[in-house]
């Protein structure tokens, strides 16, 4: 699904020239769940933006399918990113001008759903992760557990194939990461996706595979399942 | 994504920051209005100057005596002919320049005053009483204001009162009934006949004295009744003719032609109601509508069988040209005229448009300035809209870099940027489209003593200021909307 080949990103600071991620190559199949681990600085977070397209190589080819994403316009990137991935970030990154329906609403606008259709579908995403009644609260009245349920729905909205989770449980007590948690194995065995990056051993453990970092290189890999 | 989503994303960003959102809101408004106000009144300024040139007032040579100028702040005060000014323009200057004179079309005078109803001046009439009837010294003035000492030539006061009283600024042409050595009651005596008016809506009005060629002159015509000719200027009739609002004013519920009033102590007949003209009076800044019309000759009137006139002087002559072309010839005829009978260097002759151009000249320097002032206040309300997006696109970095990650592309963040920036300008040139015709008005109040033309508002051209306002603030947001469209949406997701 996913074939990164030579990846580098490098950060120009001026006097020096710090590389997050250097000649990077990695594969991920359709239906994985990939944990990404490593310390502070090893090259996760540059590698889910990456994955995500928002962050564009120094170097390297990224090609999704059999799309070269490295050649593709601001437009075909972004659009890519509203109708293929899904993120879902450590601290949820609600917007608290909008309510829990307008924010799962977001990326439907930009995939240019009109009116009905976009509220029915953003009310069935609230549902599905249990937030039916908490559709028209804003985040600052919603809990850390709930917010993180309203973000997975945002990021559902446009039935993504990939679901690039950031440290998704990291803001919650551990009985509600848990329950982030069996939301994104559910949906994995679904057939979404996964791309998860943790600090937490126990919640690497809990992909279909775990890719160590160190220094912006593969430290170790469990290997593709199959 | 759709424009209708644009406005809502746009308007729910501006509640949540609605501080940030007003003051960008109020910086756009104060330059629209000043913007908008000053190229309004541009043309309001022009529409006046046009206004101006055509009016009557600016066909006018005025013809006064040296070092007896009108002052309009002086009071009416006694006449006495011994120490008066040795040169007394009066009606037959007029009459004699006329004739002799060809570019001039209209000779008249034109002096303000103030009218009140009822009784007002009594005290001074007692005065007058006494001196009829016992010898008392007369004095003051009958509630008018005079704006010149100098006597009409041909109406010199006529000897002493019946009592041996010096005349000060009352005579009796006729001694007779009061009952000489009891006390006169006034009161009385004016309220007597009933069919008099005494009563108005007004307490005063104001009013012109004028001879009969001032309507001419300023195309004046009655909608009712008649105006009064030269020959009721002579014979001092006491008529009064009404502009078309006053006497609305005074009459709501009748004609008032015909109608008897007590006025200043004299009775006098409504002799006709103006059409509704557009000019006002430029020395006043009142609409001749407002105004009331007597003749001007020594003010006249009678009791108990007496008629007193109260001088009225004159020191300005008023001629007219009937084309302003013929303005220079008027004033050099009219030089020649009155150096011939009174002497070189004795009289002043002037066109009040060759005043009026120098000050447009001097007002057209100031606009200038204002103009120059409202464009810079326009660039730094501008500069801080610009900042305040500026500010606004910093503290929005991170939610943009989330738009990003939704699926948002460059060109749609900045359309949201622009958006938000469109919104809030318009809404503040709605604002300061709103308050420029008050800013327009306002100038010309400041500046024009006679708004007329001025105090129309040119919305067409309120609008087309509002408009480059709205287009120089939209200009100043690009620069912020571009900045929001290249954040780098990684580090923008990052950031705290």
């Amino acid at each position: 699904m996913i074939s990164l080949t030579g990846i580098t990103r490098s950060y120009d600071l001026g006097s020096s020239t710090v590389t997050a991620l250097d000649d990077f190559d990695l594969q991920v199949d359709r239906g994985e769940f990939l944990t990404v681990m490593g310390p502070s600085g090893s090259g996760k977070s540059t590698l889910l933006h990456i994955l995500g397209i928002l962050d564009t190589p120094t170097a390297g080819t990224y090609r999704l399918e059999e799309h070269d994403l490295t050649t593709l316009a601001d437009r075909e990137l972004s659009r890519i990113r509203n109708e293929h991935f899904g993120f879902v970030f450590q601290s949820f990154n609600l917007f608290n001008e909008f309510n829990a329906l307008e924010n799962v609403m977001l990326p439907l606008i930009y995939a240019g759903l009109r009116g009905s259709a976009r509220r029915k579908r953003a009310e069935r995403l609230l549902a599905d992760v249990g937030l039916d009644h908490r559709m028209y609260h804003y985040p600052n009245m919603l809990s850390g557990g709930e917010q993180q349920r309203v973000a997975i729905a945002r990021a559902l909205a446009n039935d993504p194939t990939l679901i690039l989770a950031d440290e998704p449980t990291g803001n919650l007590p551990s009985d509600k990461g848990e329950e982030i948690l069996q939301i994104i194995d559910g949906l994995n065995r679904d057939g979404v996706t996964v791309v998860m990056v943790t600090h937490d051993e126990r919640l690497g453990a809990r992909g279909s595979r775990c890719v160590r970092l160190r220094d912006g290189r593969i430290e170790s890999d469990s290997g593709r399942a199959a | 994504m759709s424009f209708r989503d644009r406005i809502w994303m746009g308007l729910r960003h501006l509640r949540t920051r609605s501080v940030e959102s007003a003051l960008i809101i109020i910086a756009t408004a104060i330059g629209v209005a000043l913007v908008s106000g000053m190229i309004g009144f541009i043309r309001a300024y022009d529409l006046q100057t046009e206004y101006l040139l055509a009016h009557p007032a600016y066909r006018e040579v005025l013809v006064e005596v040296i070092g007896a100028e009108t002052q309009l702040s002086e009071p009416a005060v006694p006449f006495d002919p011994a120490t008066s000014a040795e040169i007394n323009l009066g009606v037959s200057d007029l009459h004699l320049a006329k004739e002799s004179v060809p570019a001039i079309a209209f000779g008249y005078l034109a002096d303000a005053t103030t009218l009140s109803p009822g009784l007002a001046g009594v005290d001074v009439l007692r005065g007058i009483s006494g001196g009829i009837g016992g010898g008392g010294v007369a004095g003051g003035a009958a509630g008018n204001v005079a704006r010149s000492p100098v006597p009409d030539g041909d109406e010199h006061l006529r000897g002493a009162g019946s009592g041996g009283g010096r005349w000060g600024s009352a005579d009796a042409e006729e001694s007779g009934s009061p009952p000489t050595g009891s006390r006169f009651d006034l009161e009385q005596f004016f309220q007597a006949d009933p069919d008099v008016v005494t009563e108005l809506p007004l307490d005063s009005f104001a009013a012109l004295r004028v001879t009969a060629d001032y309507f001419r002159a300023y195309g004046l015509e009655a909608a009712r009744g008649t105006l009064f000719d030269d020959r009721d200027v002579d014979d001092g009739t006491p008529a009064i003719v009404l502009g078309s609002q006053l006497a609305r004013t005074l009459f709501p519920d009748s004609d008032p032609v015909g109608k008897r009033v007590r006025l200043a102590l004299q009775t006098y007949t409504v002799m006709g109601v103006l059409a509704t003209s557009p000019l006002h009076d430029v020395d006043t800044g009142t609409r001749l509508d407002r105004l009331a019309f007597v003749p001007n000759a020594a003010a006249r009137f009678s009791f108990a069988g007496n008629v007193v006139r109260l001088q009225r002087p004159t020191r300005t002559l008023r001629f007219a040209v009937a084309d302003s072309a013929d303005l220079e010839a008027a004033v050099a005829q009219l030089g020649s005229h009155f150096d011939g009978e009174y002497g070189p260097g004795s009289v002043r002759v002037a066109a009040p448009v060759e005043a009026l151009r120098e000050e447009r000249e001097k007002l057209g320097r100031i606009l200038s300035v204002v103009l120059f002032l409202a464009a810079a206040a326009l660039t730094i309300a501008s500069i801080n809209l610009f900042n305040l997006m500026l500010m606004r696109v910093v503290k929005q970095t991170k939610g943009i870099g989330i738009l990003r990650a939704l699926g948002a592309s460059r060109r749609d963040i900045f359309r949201g940027i622009a958006t938000e920036s469109a919104l809030m300008s318009v809404a503040g040139a709605a604002a300061g489209l709103g308050a420029a015709p008050i800013v327009s008005r306002l100038l010309a109040r400041t500046l024009f003593a006679d708004p007329g033309g001025a105090a129309a508002v040119s919305w067409p051209f309120l609008a087309a200021g509002a408009l480059a306002a709205l287009a120089f603030s939209l200009l100043f947001s690009v620069w912020p909307a571009h900045q929001a469209a290249s954040v780098d949406a990684s580090l923008a997701i990052r950031t705290e």
